[in-house]
Parts: C-alpha cells; structure tokens; sequence
C-alpha cells in the first residue's frame, strides 16, 4: 500500500513536469511582436495600416517574392533587381516590358484545401482594379488578365512599366481564393470586400488562427511548398503605447517592438539583449508643406521667413530621435536615390526671420493656420514650430485633424500648412517628384504645397521618358533646384524604419515595404 | 443673535474643524498660485530650450524639464490657472442654467415641474465622460467643448438642489403674504427665492469645482479636453505618459500632485462648510 | 397598482430616452461639417463607394424617413460598419461589452464590500487611527484622478517591482486557448466554468490591477457615506434598545445599523454606476484593456461615426436600465419606500 503521502509527492511532481513541460514547449517556437495600431481590416487590397499588412503577407502568397541581399552595412535588405519565385514558378517579360507571362506552380493549395490555379489569379487581379487603394493605379496600369491553361496567365499593360513585378509582390496583390471568396460572400464585390476585412484564406506559409483587436494569432502551414523558419506561431500583439512595447520587449515578454518612441533609443542600444534596428525608410521624407495658392503662402517673403525659423537639429533632435536616426533632409529626395542633390540649405535665423516678416509687411502680426495629422511625432514638430513662430511674430492656430479628414482634405486641395511625408512604394525619383511637385498632380495626386512651375513640368515629363540614367539624374537635379527656388517644401529629415529586436532573433530581411516575411525568420 | 456674532460663531465651528482649515488653506494656496503665481515664475511656460530636454528635479528647476526642455513647475503653476478659469465659467454656466431651470421648477409645480425634471433626468443619464465624446466628435477638441461639455453634464445637480430649496421657502409665510399683496412671480423669484438658494448652491459648488478639475483633466488627458500648448494638468500627464518608463516620472508625479492636493482642498473645504451651514447632510 | 404604474411610468422614460439618444446620434452625423456619406466610410473609399452610401443612407429622402430607416436598421441589429476596426459596428460592441462589464462589476464589487466594511469598521473606531486612516484613504480616493493612479501603479507594479504582468490587455501572450473556451467571454467565469486553472490565474493577474485602481474612488465613496450614515444610525435610541435587550454587539452593528445606514449607498448607486461607466474610460485607455470605452476613445480619434452612433445609444440604455434595476432592488430591500 502505497501511502497517501507517497502518492501525493509523484502526483504533484508529475504534474509539475506537465506543467513545466507544456510551458515550455509553448514558449519555444513563437514569436511576439508589439505593434503599435490593431490590424483591423485585414483585406489586402485595402492596406489599411502595417499591421495588417504584416498579416496579409504572410497569409497570402504573391506571384513572385523578393529577393534579399548584403547592404554594405552588414545587414540584409532587399535586393530590387531581382526577384523569386512564388506562386509563379517562372516568368517571361516582353521586350517591350508591357506583357507578363507567369507560369504557375501546379501543387500548391489554399489553407482550406481548395487547389490555386490561374483562376485565383485571374479573380484576384480583376478585383485589384475595381476596389482597394491601388484600384486607380492598377486600372490604369493594366490592360487585360488572359488565362492560357490552368497554370499559365498572362498579363498585358497599357504601357512598358518595368517596375510591374515590384508592384505585385507585396501586400496589395496577394493571391485571394477565388472559389472561397465567391462561396462565402458571393458575387457582390461590397460582400466580398466586408468578408475580406476580417477573414483570409491564402496559400501562404501561415494560416489566420484568429483576429482580434488586441491580437492577431497565425500558425505555421505544415504544408507550405516554400521555405518555413522555425517559428511555429505569430502573435501580432497591439500595445499602443510605446512605452508598453518598450517595457515588454526589455522584459522579453515580446521579441519585437515596432516604432519605439525616439527617447528609448539609447536604452534600446545599450541593453545586451535587444537590437535596435535602423533600416532605410524607402525614400521617405518628412518636410513641412505650405499651400501656395492660399494667402499668406503666396508671398515668397513668408515662406522663406518660416524656412529661416525652423530649428532644425532641435526638431530632429526632440522629434525624432537626433541626427543617427533621422538625418537631415536637403531635398524631397533621400540621400541614396540615383539623380539626389542636396539643394535644401537653410539654416536656424530667428533674426533674418523676423526681418523678412517685416519686409513682406506682417510686422503687426499674422496668424496662420496649421491642419495637424496628428500622429507619431509631428504634434511634437507643429508645437515646436508654433513656439518659433511665435518668436517672429507669427501665431500659429493648430488645428488637429484625424486621418480621414486629413487626406480627404488633402486630396481636395483644401490643406493649408502641413507636416507630412511622401515616398514611392517602388522608390523611384521621377515618380515622386511628379507627384509632390508636378502641376497635373494637383490636388489629388499629391502636390498639396500647389507647386506649378512650367520648367519644372518640362523637366518631369522629359526624365518621365529618359531612358539614360545620366541625363535622368541631371533633369532630376534641375528639377530640386527649382523646387528648392519655390520653397514650397521644408524638407526636415530622411525618415528611417525603426524597430527593437531580440537578438534571439535571426535573419530578419528590410524589405522596402518594411513587412517582414517570418518564415524567413528564426528564434535562437 | 446679531450678524457679527453670528459670523463670529460659524469662524469658530469652521476652526474647530481642523480638516476644513486644511481645505480652506489649501484652497487659497491653489487660488494664489493661480492668480499671483504666473506672475513670479522664473520662467515662461512656452520657452523652449532645446539643450536640457526632460532634465530631472534640481535647484534650477525644481520641478524639472519636460521634452522641449520647458520648466514643468511653470507649466503646473500656469496650470493652476487654466483650471481656475475652466472651472470658474463651467460653474457660472451650469449654475445660471440649474437655478433658473430649478426655481421655475419648484416655483411652477405642475407641468413646468414635470418637463424640467424630466429633463434633468435625461441628461443625468449620460456621464460627462459621453457628452463630452460626443460634442467632441461635432466640434473638434478645445477648451470651448471642454466648457459646453462640462457645463452640461454639471447643471443637473444644480437645478434639483434649486428646486428643492425653492420647494420648502415656497411655503414660507413671507412669501404667501407677497403673494397676497400681489406681487409678480418673477420678483418673488429674483427678490426672495434666489438670495436664499445661494449658500446652498454656493457651497455645493465648493465641491462641484473639484469635480470639475477633476474632469477637465480626465478629458484633456484622453485627448479630448484641452489642446496643445496649452499647460493644463491632464494635458501634461498625457504627455509626459510616454517617458515614464524611461524614468523621466516627474512629468506625471507633479501635475498628478497638483490635481491631488487641489481637489483634496476642495473637498474638504466643500465638506466643512456643509458640515455648518446643512449638518444633517453631514457625510464625514 | 401602484406598482404597476410605477414600472409604466420608468418604461414610458426609457422609451423617451432612447429616443432622445437617436435622435442625437441620427443628427451628429449630418450636423458635422463634411458630407456624411463620406464620413461614414473608411478614408480609401472611391467616389462610387460615396454615391452608394449616399443611398444607403437615404441622403436624398426628407429626414423623418432616412431617420426612420435608422431606427428599422438598428431594430435589425445593424447598426453600420465600422471602418476602424474592419467589422461590424454590433459585432465589435459584443466581443468588447464583456470586457468592460468584467471590469465595472468586479470594480463595484470591490468598491461595495472593501468601502462598507471599511466605513463601518471606521466609524465604531471613531477618531482612533482607524478612522484617521480611513478618511484620509478616501480623501485621497476621491480627490486624485484614476488614470495618475493607473500610471504610478503601472510603474512601481510592473516596471519596478515586476510583481504584476504587463499592462498588455486581458491576457498574457498564450491566447491560444481562449477561443475554445470562451462561453460568456467573462474571462474569469469562463475560466470556472471549465475549471481551467490557468486561465483563471491569467485573467486574474491582469484583472488586478485595473480593478484595483477603477474601484478605488468608489470605493472612497462608498466608505464615506457608510461612515456617516453608520455615525447617524449608532446615535439612535432603537440602538440602544438592541443592546440593552442583550443583542450581540456584532449583530447590532452588522445587521441592524448597517441596513438603515445603507440607504445613502443604494440611493447613490445609479450615480455610482454613470461615473463608472466614465471611469472605464480612462482605465481602459491606461491599461491597454479591449472594451467599449477604448472603443469609443478610438473611434472619435479616426472619426469612425457608426461606432460613436451606437455607442450613444447603447449608454443611454445601459444607464436607464441599470437605474431601473437598482430602483427594484431598493423596493425589495425597503418595503417603507413608496411610489
């Protein structure tokens, strides 16, 4: 007879080692990371914000992936001019880089089972020109979708665009279901779009556990044709505030934190246990942005008066983080773009300031009205602004703005004075300059500052066409000095993508679109 | 008992209540430093100085330095203004409303009664916290939505007060005797109602002034109160949230304190003069 | 009879409240500068997504029909799409009123039992250290705002001392149990329902702190008003009588003062429960915690109006409804009281 007391210490051990067991086994291949806004709409077409996106890209698969190399900095980023294979196994560009012909892979399936052929892609692209964010720019872009045989399609475009493949290989053209997508919402595209806010069968190397707006689960596909890491399971956690995601990632309770605020930084660096990322922000700059066509905008006087007032290192440096973070900006474009120049050279001078107020006639006063997208750091930026301009005479009226109202006003020309940043998904100068500085992109398209100068259209359209990269480079340098003339932009800094890792954490690879692939990924 | 007596017994039984003269001493000290104090500050509560950003407590500034290296103990004591002023209306606002609301009310009986209480009724159904979200969402944030909010929220308590004192001095031989006479509602109203509801109102609203910091800053502090750069005490901590943990606590210790020990003086203030004037409402 | 009017008359007033509340989230939309059609809808939305909605909505009708489509739509349980979070205005209302609910009952609670045994406690010791204590615990309760509680808490608990898990939600990481689980999405009734241990200790390591805090100006309260109401009632003559008929002292104080000396706290628990309703406000927006008040927080920072529409309507109600029951219940505990 086995005493009571014996049994007790073997049942409470075994149930210790249970415990610990589970616990551990838990805690070995998942991976947390802390972002700061809820995924939300999950509908890949929409991209409505990152954190979805980092859903959507793992879930779904795209027709080709991108491929990564070294950047001289030791650390790996994509590599653009080269592409791998996804759900098309091979591709074939025309010479005339306006058709595309993808030959798929034959065994791959959806999570649910259903097979991925030519259909999905087919169904996929149509819906991408009809609903989503990219919808303009993909009817624009493409002409027709043909379906040969199950696994082959075809793409034809309007127009030679080389940059096609970069395009659809991230967020906004990931693979949907068709048969699923019609079965669970059926044939009307509103239907269909509510169903893909918040549901997603992809072909992907994870699948969608659940969906919530604290957290977002995903689990390894077993059965991925592709590359899987070890990382078993994802948890998108949504702790909104920065200094949560700071205190959880020093305490390990999460492996990545994603926009820590710039006065963790140097904590983040010298804790052993954390690397703090600092990856290239795809050509964006943060600038200050004044309507011409509104008064008092219309006198250059003025706007060379604020260009003089803004403190620029005490903005970089309380803003965002200082210098190593966030390098001075002297152009719209960033210092590593092909046909950069840094025309943008004004300096702190309250006093010369304070005389071109007078000069232009304010010197009893003026008030002014800033629309404030209040988000991240630039309330910070319009405070420190107001308090300069106050020192020159000039009140400036904040007025905050939320996201929708912002860009709603925006594109309809409305905004006055504005901080904002601008990049091109594909990272091309020609295309971001034509938007914030060619007349035809106004309003809509961009050009909120309302910049309308004759040369500088002349210019854009010419490197729009240039094939030679020499004489492109010299019209885009032409092109900043004009704009630089107009200061209709104050460029601030070249904004960086920023993030806190766990150094457990391996292989990670900066995309420019800054998502990150997990089953490229590994825990230590 | 003659006048001068009688205000010398009420200074005595105040006294005696030691945690009243706390409040009453606290109150002055906060009215003080918000009317005199901006006046004596070292330094500007907007003057930015970008070379000693979130500096900690020294003797330079005792409070420290928040993250545009502005004095935070400039900040509280501005802060103290800003609350003075904002309570100051929304009390005006909400009193004038509840008690004309209120005296009609008792005064009229009947339907005028019915209609306005239940009125009252229906606005006290939605927390401060929800009207202000509400006009927040039609007007934007800003002070002027802050007071339209607060105002609302606060004139409910005041009317029923109003009508429940203009109840029981209805009955008053002085006031049917008037009436025999023949004089008019509203000068029964504006002469004899009104002069007797005021201390009680007045008192309630020793108390109601807590609330009402109290509120502007849960509402400033949310996002929908007060806007940037103005240095109101729940604006500040919002701010100052994100360097907590960094270490930098003073941004939201000190303008916590300030709320503290302010409202604290208020209620005790509150408390002890509604232990003399009503004891049977004594809650302490 | 009496009380058969009495409930007509409460239900007439909810039906006038709801009405009102409506009608305000019918008009906010369309008082806002901007056209409504295109404030109902995400910021991506194409011109053709406006002129649909712009008939959805009835924009084009006389409003006394756009109001009463309004009013049949809600009746349908469609109370719109909320753009922010990419679902259903109702559904989010479902999956969040838990949470919020956890935290406000389990807050009253705390605040209810800690605050009338403190206040009791408080005033048979009057003017010993007890009582000092006591009043100035809830002085400070009631003067110091809820979310400055919530942040010191969060630093010393969390970050300095580590005693308590991350302000990081309902939950710790390891989710993947819960969606199984789930019955009433009251974590911790859930949790006993299916005896799971670890869920339990989860959502009670992270229920703690917010409660906590969230109940600790009620709690202030409520102990103030029970001290003065016991202080009223232990002064009584009948008082007297109990003892000297040989009434225990315990019996006495705990049975019989209590319950007259109550009537304030039951009086104030309607107003008690608006406040809260606001108070979880704050709570949620300092703890991370996923419930209507952060929901609403949220929706007026991106101009999501569905949500902001419902969330009126849906207060108004709660707090009625909560009034009413709280009205019963004084009737059953109080047979002197009269309609």
């Amino acid at each position: 007879m086995i005493s009571f007391f014996k049994k007790s210490i073997v049942f409470s051990s075994i149930l210790v080692l249970l415990l610990i067991f589970t616990i551990s086994s838990i805690q070995a291949e998942e991976l947390v990371v802390g972002m700061n806004n809820q995924a939300g709409d999950i509908n890949p077409l929409v991209g409505l914000n990152i954190g979805a996106e980092y859903v959507d890209i793992n879930i779904y698969d795209t027709l080709v992936g991108r491929d990564s190399k070294e950047a001289k900095e030791g650390y790996l980023i994509e590599d653009s001019n080269n592409f791998t294979p996804q759900l098309a196994k091979s591709w074939k560009i025309s010479d005339n880089v306006s058709t595309y012909t993808f030959n798929l892979r034959e065994d791959v399936n959806f999570h649910n089972g259903n097979k991925f052929d030519a259909e999905d892609v087919k169904f996929t692209f149509e819906l991408m020109q009809k609903k989503g964010s990219y919808a303009e720019y993909f009817k624009n872009l493409i002409k027709e979708v043909n379906i040969i045989d199950p696994y082959t399609i075809t793409v034809k475009l309007n127009r030679p665009e080389p940059k096609f493949l970069k395009r659809i290989s991230t967020y906004n053209a990931c693979i949907l279901d068709k048969e699923t997508v019609l079965n669970k919402a059926g044939t009307d595209i509103e239907e269909q779009m509510k169903w893909l806010a918040s549901n997603a069968v992809g072909t992907g190397p994870y699948i969608l556990e659940s969906l919530d707006t604290n957290s977002v689960n995903m689990k390894a596909n077993n059965d991925y044709y592709g590359e899987l890491g070890n990382i078993d399971k994802i948890v998108l956690l949504t702790i909104s505030e920065a200094s949560n995601r700071r205190i959880m990632i020093e305490k390990g309770d999460i492996h990545i934190a994603t926009s820590p605020s710039q006065n963790d930084y140097n904590a983040l660096e010298k804790n052993n246990e954390i690397e703090l990322l600092v990856r290239p922000g795809n050509s964006k700059v943060v600038y200050f942005s004044m309507n011409l066509n509104h008064e008092p905008f219309n006198e250059k006087m003025i706007r060379e008066a604020i260009a003089y007032a803004v403190p620029y290192e005490a903005i970089i440096n309380i803003a965002a983080g200082g210098e190593k973070y966030a390098p001075r900006a002297h152009s719209l474009l960033t210092s590593e773009l092909h046909g950069y120049k840094p025309v943008f050279n004004y300096t702190h001078n309250p006093e010369k300031a304070r005389e071109l107020v007078k000069e232009a006639g304010y010197e009893s006063g003026l008030e002014i009205q800033f629309d404030l997208f209040s988000a991240g750091t630039y309330p910070k930026c319009a405070e420190i602004l107001q308090q300069e301009l106050k020192n020159i005479g000039i009140d400036l009226k904040i007025k905050e703005m939320a996201p929708p109202a912002f860009f709603q006003a925006g594109s309809a020309g409305n905004l006055n004075f504005i901080i904002n940043s601008w990049w091109d998904n594909v990272a091309d100068p020609v295309g971001l300059l034509t938007d914030l500085t060619h007349s035809k992109s106004i309003p809509e398209q961009g050009n909120w500052a309302q910049i309308s100068v004759e040369k500088i259209d002349r210019s854009l359209n010419a490197a729009q066409s240039e094939l030679d990269s020499e004489k492109r480079a010299k019209l885009l340098e032409s092109v900043q000095e004009l704009v630089n003339e107009e200061i209709g932009y104050i460029p601030l800094w070249e904004a960086k993508i920023i993030m806190a890792m766990r150094k457990n954490v391996n292989d990670y690879v900066h995309y420019s679109d800054a998502l990150f692939r997990f089953n490229e990924m590994n825990i230590e | 008992m003659m006048k001068s007596n009688k205000y010398k017994y009420i200074y005595k039984v105040f006294l005696s209540n030691k945690l009243s003269v706390i409040g009453a001493l606290i109150v002055i000290i906060f009215l003080l430093v918000g009317f005199v104090g901006p006046f004596i500050v070292p330094y500007s509560p907007e003057t930015m100085d970008y070379s000693n950003v979130l500096s900690a407590p020294t003797f330079k500034h005792l409070f420290g330095t928040d993250e545009f290296g502005r004095d935070l103990m400039s900040r509280v004591v501005y802060g103290a203004r800003v609350s003075i002023t904002i309570g100051l209306i929304v009390i005006l606002i909400s009193r004038i409303i509840g008690i004309i609301l209120g005296i009609i009310a008792g005064y009229s009986g009947g339907v005028f009664d019915d209609i306005i209480m239940r009125f009252v009724d229906l606005f006290m159904a939605f927390p401060p916290v929800v009207i202000a979200m509400v006009i927040a969402t039609i007007m934007g944030g800003g002070v002027k939505t802050l007071i339209i909010a607060l105002s609302i929220s606060m004139w409910t308590g005041v009317a029923r007060l109003a009508r429940g004192e203009t109840l029981s001095i209805k009955q008053n031989e002085y006031i049917l005797s008037t009436k025999a006479v023949g004089g008019s509602k509203f000068h029964i109203m504006w002469h004899h109602i009104l002069p007797n509801i005021l201390p009680p109102i007045l008192i309630s609203s020793t108390l109601s002034f807590g609330r009402i910091v109290l509120s502007t800053a849960g509402l400033s502090f949310i996002g929908v109160g007060v806007q940037p750069p103005i240095p109101e005490w729940g604006l500040i901590i919002s701010n100052g949230r994100e360097y907590i943990v960094s270490g930098e606590w003073w941004l939201v210790f000190f303008p916590g304190l300030a709320i503290m020990i302010t409202v604290m003086g208020l209620n005790l203030l509150g408390d002890g003069l509604r232990d003399i004037f009503d004891p049977k409402e004594r809650k302490l | 009879m009496n009380f058969r009017r009495y409930i007509f008359k409460r239900l007439i007033f909810l039906i006038f409240v709801l009405i009102g509340a409506s009608l305000l989230s019918f008009f906010i939309v369309r008082v806002v500068p901007g056209d409504p059609a295109r404030m109902m809808l995400p910021p991506q939305a194409s011109p053709e997504d406006v002129d649909r909605m712009r008939i959805e909505l009835g924009l084009d009708k006389p409003y006394y029909i756009q109001y009463f489509n309004y009013i049949n739509n809600i009746l349908h349980g469609d109370l719109g799409f909320s753009h922010h979070t990419g679902r259903p205005v109702l559904e989010e209302f479902k999956r969040k009123l838990p949470a919020s609910l956890e935290l406000s009952i389990l807050s009253l609670l705390l605040a209810a039992i800690l605050g009338i045994w403190l206040g009791v406690i408080s005033a048979i010791n009057k003017n010993k250290f007890i009582d000092h204590f006591a009043r100035v615990f809830s002085i400070g309760g009631i003067s110091a705002p809820g979310f400055w509680i919530g942040l010191l808490a969060i630093y010393f608990f969390y970050y300095k001392l580590g005693w308590l898990p991350a302000p990081s939600g309902r939950l710790d990481i390891l989710t993947e149990n819960v969606n199984q689980i789930t019955v009433t999405n009251i974590y911790l009734l859930d949790a006993i329902i299916t005896g799971n241990w670890y869920l339990f200790k989860n959502a009670f390591l992270h229920l703690l702190l917010p409660v906590t805090v969230l109940s600790y100006s009620f709690l202030a309260m409520i102990c103030r008003l029970t001290r003065g109401g016991m202080l009223e009632v232990l002064d009584n003559d009948y008082i007297n009588f109990f003892r000297t008929n040989g009434v225990s002292k315990n019996r006495v104080i705990w049975i019989y003062a209590l319950r007259n000396a109550i009537r304030p706290v039951l009086t104030m628990m309607g107003m008690f429960f608006a406040r809260l309703l606001g108070g979880v406000v704050f709570i949620e927006t300092v703890f991370n915690w996923p419930g209507i008040g952060r929901y609403a927080v949220d929706s007026i920072k991106f101009l999501d109006y569905p949500p902001i529409q419902g969330f009126i309507i849906f207060m108004s109600l709660g707090y009625v409804l909560v009034n009413l029951i709280v009205d019963l219940l004084y009737m059953v505990l109080d047979p002197r009281v009269e309609y």
